[in-house]
């Protein structure tokens, strides 16, 4: 309970700490921060000096930065995350629709993901350097390659676009999850389907397997016990830094498929200089990375009890 | 028996994949019902509700009106205000509010409410604060508006999409706009953050199209996809590659010339561009054919003088075009008492004739319009270098004079009347106009123009001014602009209004 409190307490010290940076980065952006906001929120075409100091006023943006980022603090102690410098619209509002589609694309992708990587993973594994293998490691290295605005329309102009199976772009149903999911599961099974192919070939040659098999254990008796949990603990590190990839970064896919998630929301914030925004999404990444982590490692821990035994004696 | 910790995770799990999956998607399920929805994708995003920064979306999606509108030739028209005029002390305005018109929620549209919507967006940041306006009242179901001066462009501000007028519940306590209750024959059903709004017709208009929605879509090709695929029946501002294909494909597109330019915006202060001469012969080492066809993919959008032919009013086909001679500008330069070096860049006293061009890539081609320019003045002898930056930078160098010359999208048509923009970039140097420039003819010509209220006498003033922009080049005009658009083949009835104020929605219907 301890451990998890003390894990808790470190993700949200992970994310004030990403969100300070954030403060200092954009403090030290070249430009007028009120110009910046102000073409935000009037358009290029109205920005002008005047509006620009409608908005410094507004936003108390001429008080030195100490202040400010104070402010800033003694509303986040008060669970206030404040709002955005464009739309006015409450931050915490905004990360919770933009961060739950990214939560849901990302749940999509990393098991879409999961779906593509473990057949061929498994398939490639079963003859090391094989026809299978090969092609698989050339397939990855042809998925992984490819920019994923390129792959992201190699999907959308055959299913979407000529056979009309799924929304082009857009959110709301089931069914614009597909594409943008998809296109980046492609990506990530690229390289979980290597790391599990990897994975099932070190174990396989593992030395605790051939005193399994010595001892006359069938393969489902060997494998199923054993051998699932030996391949699950580097593919349980590896999704946990896959899922804070998706859910931080997927922008060039979100803005293909015109789907708001974090990504969108964070270079939108960024390019205005709207440093509410911008804060809050990197306390919830930071938190959310942290978050991860923990998952991973309890995940990790019920796997291989070998750390478990170990935490006990350190204790 | 005590259930296994394992199942019960799993069981928790699968409790929970409903409250994990429900908040992205209930807010579309009201549009799971089958409702025949009129889908329009555009670039811009709203920026919150209010109508400085998100009505120009409200006013084209037809959710709300300001007092004055403008037909699809671009000339003023009514729309909650039936009827003005001014009286014979030039400077008092009456506008005559259209008889029943009512707000959203059902409340009347009166003079004080009206008058409160325009003392907001005066105080805000829209166009409406750029008018010399003294004080509005109400007097009945008259509005008035008493202005500092005689100022005949006040229609034309009051037609600009921040100034719609909402209802007085449309604010809350904190006096932010919390709700959309506009006057327009639709009305707002739902929003989504800054992405998409849906809207259905008021019950008492008889519209062939009852229920529409506008999403923002940055991706011009995602957006011509969309057409394509049909999941949008209205997709604005494409590239021109997208257009092509879709009009071979057989969609009704559409190319409407827009009052929006791309120009040189200078410092007369640099010694590039310090003497009218320079400024012309830079203007003549520029081929804006070449540009146009090359990155726009139409010639005809080389510009031969600051405004378009689509602007009548403001397009003198008398004036001698716009043109690329290498020589003539070459001439003007020695003239200037530049000498060509071995490099073949011009020199004079030691200091090599350039300068450094900024350019912005919110508007794409802006940058490879940028490097044309560079490669064309170099060959001329010229050294540019370019420097690329956010639009703001722009307005950022004008005020501290560190700007040499950039490269932007200027729109004329922010208001009906040019004269709004014109007036702000060129009268005393705007952030997107004229720098270290001023015309004292062109000064009083833009001030006749905006206290006369002589057809005549405003026609004679404007020819003028577009004569003096054209003599001077306070900023030198590179190419105009298509706006590119098209439409599904489900509807019936499009087209494209010239000043992109309205999308035309009453006017469209479903083919059967």
């Amino acid at each position: 309970m301890w451990s998890a409190a003390a894990r808790l307490g470190q993700g949200l010290a992970v994310g004030l700490v990403v969100a300070l940076l954030c403060f200092a980065f954009v403090e030290t952006l070249p430009g007028d921060q009120a110009l910046r906001l102000a073409a935000a929120r009037f358009g290029e075409d109205l920005t002008d000096p005047s509006r620009a100091e409608l908005v410094r006023r507004e936003l108390g943006l001429e008080r030195p930065w100490p202040v400010r980022l104070l402010a800033w603090l003694a509303a986040l102690a008060e669970g206030d995350l404040g709002r955005s410098a464009v739309s006015r619209e409450r931050v915490a509002g905004l990360l919770a629709a933009y961060g739950a589609r990214s939560a849901l694309l990302a749940a999509v992708a990393l098991a879409l993901s999961l779906v593509f990587a473990v057949p061929i993973g498994l398939l490639s594994a079963l003859h090391p350097g094989g026809v299978v293998d090969r092609a698989a490691a050339a397939f990855s290295a042809f998925t992984v390659s490819l920019p994923s605005f390129v792959r992201a329309l190699a999907l959308m102009l055959p299913f979407a676009v000529e056979l009309r199976w799924f929304p082009v772009a857009g959110f709301g149903q089931p069914s614009h999850l597909v594409l943008p999911a998809t296109t980046v599961a492609l990506a990530l099974a690229a390289v979980s389907s290597r790391a599990l192919r990897h994975a099932v070939v070190a174990e396989r040659e593992a030395a605790h397997q051939a005193f399994l098999a010595w001892q006359g254990l069938g393969l489902a008796a060997r494998v199923l016990p054993h051998g699932v949990r030996g391949v699950a603990i580097p593919m349980v590190a590896l999704l946990s830094v896959q899922a804070v990839h998706v859910i931080d970064g997927v922008a060039v896919v979100e803005t293909v498929f015109a789907y708001p998630g974090l990504g969108l929301l964070v270079v939108r914030a960024l390019l205005a200089r709207d440093l509410p925004v911008i804060q809050g999404v990197g306390l919830v990444v930071g938190a959310a990375m942290a978050a991860i982590g923990m998952v991973a490692d309890i995940a990790t821990r019920l796997l291989d009890p070998r750390q478990v035994e170990a935490s006990w004696r350190r204790a | 028996m005590a259930m296994p910790l394992k199942s019960l995770g799993r069981r928790a799990v699968l409790a929970g994949l409903p409250v994990l999956l429900t908040p992205p998607l209930s807010w579309h399920r009201s549009a799971q019902a089958a409702v025949r929805r009129l889908e329009v994708v555009a670039p811009w995003e709203l920026r919150g509700l209010e109508p400085a920064q998100s009505g120009f979306v409200f006013h084209r999606m037809q959710i709300a009106e300001a007092l004055v509108g403008t037909d699809l030739r671009g000339a003023l028209a009514p729309a909650l205000a039936s009827r003005w005029a001014v009286d014979p002390d030039q400077t008092t305005w009456r506008f005559t509010l259209r008889s029943g018109a009512k707000f959203h929620d059902g409340t009347p549209v009166t003079a004080a409410s009206v008058v409160s919507a325009l003392e907001r967006a005066r105080s805000g940041g829209g166009a409406l604060r750029d008018a010399p306006i003294t004080h509005i009242r109400d007097d009945g179901e008259t509005v008035v508006i008493v202005t500092s001066r005689p100022f005949a462009p006040l229609p034309a501000y009051l037609a600009d999409f921040s100034a719609i007028i909402l209802a007085p519940a449309a604010y809350g306590g904190d006096g932010q706009v919390r709700e959309l209750l506009g006057t327009g024959p639709y009305r707002l059903s739902g929003r989504e953050g800054t992405r998409r709004i849906e809207a259905e017709a008021v019950p008492e208009a008889a519209l062939g199209i009852r229920y529409t929605a506008y999403t923002a879509v940055p991706e011009a090709e995602t957006r011509a996809l969309m057409l394509q695929g049909g999941q949008a029946d209205a997709a604005m501002t494409l590239s021109p590659a997208a257009w092509e294909r879709l009009a071979r494909a057989g969609f009704d597109m559409w190319l409407a010339a827009i009052p929006r330019v791309r120009v040189l915006k200078v410092n007369a202060a640099h010694p590039a561009f310090a003497s009218l001469a320079l400024r012309r012969a830079i203007s003549l080492g520029i081929d804006r054919v070449a540009i146009a066809r090359s990155v726009l993919r139409s010639p005809d959008l080389a510009a031969t003088q600051l405004l378009p032919p689509g602007l009548a009013e403001w397009h003198r086909a008398d004036l001698a075009p716009l043109r690329y001679d290498p020589v003539e500008a070459r001439r003007l330069i020695e003239a200037a008492g530049y000498a060509r070096r071995r490099d073949g860049l011009y020199a004079k006293d030691g200091r090599t004739l350039g300068f450094e061009l900024f350019t912005y890539p919110e508007r794409p081609e802006l940058p490879p319009m940028a490097e044309a320019i560079q490669a064309q003045l170099r060959e001329l002898g010229l050294e540019v270098t370019l420097r690329l930056g956010d639009s703001s930078a722009v307005v950022q160098g004008h005020r501290d004079g560190t700007l040499q010359a950039a490269l932007i999208a200027r729109n004329f048509s922010l208001l009906p009347d040019p004269i709004g923009t014109i007036a702000a970039d060129f009268r005393t140097g705007g952030a997107w106009g004229a720098m270290n420039w001023q015309d004292r003819d062109l000064a009083a010509a833009i001030e006749r123009y905006e206290s006369t209220f002589d057809a005549s006498e405003a026609a004679d003033v404007r020819r003028s001014i577009v004569a003096l922009l054209h003599h001077h080049l306070p900023t030198i005009p590179i190419s105009w602009f298509d706006h590119r658009v098209g439409f599904s083949a489900r509807i019936s009835g499009a087209v494209v209004d010239p000043l992109e104020r309205s999308y035309a929605i009453d006017r469209l219907a479903w083919r059967s």
